[in-house]
């Protein structure tokens, strides 16, 4: 399955939270952003520590949706990317304020420059 | 020595260097920090590691009964060693750790054909010689960018290390190149193995 049959074109980067004006009635949706990291010791690569949260209307869809990212990212490779990797599996969370629910997940992307 | 220069601590990383022996030296005047070593000089592409250059020596203390400590010392033994790790792992740089053992041999993509290079390990015992050298940056009093280089007149390559393969590790298969050097005798004493060169100023 692809990230987009269930997301859409909600996919929001450099954010923590979905924009303005979203409801997870709007769908599902995820947002990530550079959390850490730093460059190789010749500045050939980029070693991105990136958080991924998944937003759904339950608990059940927001899992469903990491599984799925889960599965386009782990050992990913492209020309850009050399690797991916999970740091730990996602955690289903719920933000204080707005009670939506969302998996926390966190990648490491080793990448070319 | 004597009145403490700030300017005089160094902080820089530095290019990795190979050439024929006998190789001469890259020019310290027209040759400025950063640009490619004339004649047969070839940079080592990315490392992943520090560069290291280690000179060690063993001593012969001479001892007499009359006395606690030495009375002499002499030096009868001596080595330099550079070490670093290649970042890119291709049929060339494993070579080039290995002592240049075999030639690497290419062939072009063409119709039904990948393009693909192929070496091999093993069986050859004779080492080849190289000339090596490191840059590395000074930036004198002046802020002027000017090199520091370090030169091996003689030395040879030994693949110091496995090449690790793995997929669950945040790291990258490296080349362990590890450079040890051989006398010249071609060189005055106390100049066999290394010159050190530091660029200070600019011409005037």
């Amino acid at each position: 399955m692809e990230l987009t049959d269930l997301v859409g074109s909600r996919i929001y980067a450099g954010r923590d939270v979905p924009p303005a004006g979203y409801k997870p009635g709007d769908g599902n949706c995820i947002t990530f952003k550079v959390r850490g990291g730093g460059a190789d010791y010749d500045d050939a690569l980029l070693n991105p520590s990136v958080q991924f949260k998944c937003y759904s209307t339950d608990e059940v869809g927001a899992y469903a949706l990491y599984r799925v990212l889960y599965d386009h990212l782990q050992n990913a490779k492209s020309s850009q990317i050399l690797h991916a990797e999970s740091e730990t599996f996602g955690q289903i969370l719920e933000e204080p304020e707005t009670e939506w629910y969302f998996v926390l997940a966190y990648f490491t992307i080793m990448i070319r420059r | 020595m004597g009145t403490p220069v700030v300017a005089n601590i160094i902080k820089s990383g530095a290019w990795l260097y190979s050439a024929p022996v006998g190789e001469a030296n890259p020019d310290e005047t027209s040759v400025i920090y950063g640009a490619a070593w004339a004649g047969n000089w070839e940079r080592v592409g990315f490392t992943k590691a520090p560069l290291t250059a280690l000179y060690d020596s063993e001593e012969f203390d001479v001892e007499v009964e009359e006395e606690l400590a030495p009375v002499k010392r002499w030096r009868i033994k001596e080595t330099g060693v550079w070490e670093t790790i290649l970042a890119e792992l291709t049929a060339e740089y494993l070579q080039l750790a290995a002592s240049n053992q075999d030639t690497v041999s290419e062939t072009a993509a063409a119709g039904g054909q990948k393009a693909y290079e192929e070496t091999g390990l093993g069986g050859e015992v004779v080492l080849t010689e190289k000339k090596w050298g490191i840059e590395g940056l000074f930036l004198n009093a002046n802020g002027d960018e000017e090199p520091i280089r370090i030169f091996m007149h003689k030395g040879t390559g030994r693949l110091n290390g496995p090449l690790e393969f793995s997929q669950k590790t945040t790291d990258y298969v490296g080349t362990n190149l590890q450079i040890k050097a051989l006398t010249d005798t071609t060189q005055s004493a106390g100049q066999k193995l290394w010159m050190f060169q530091r660029v200070t100023a600019e011409s005037v």
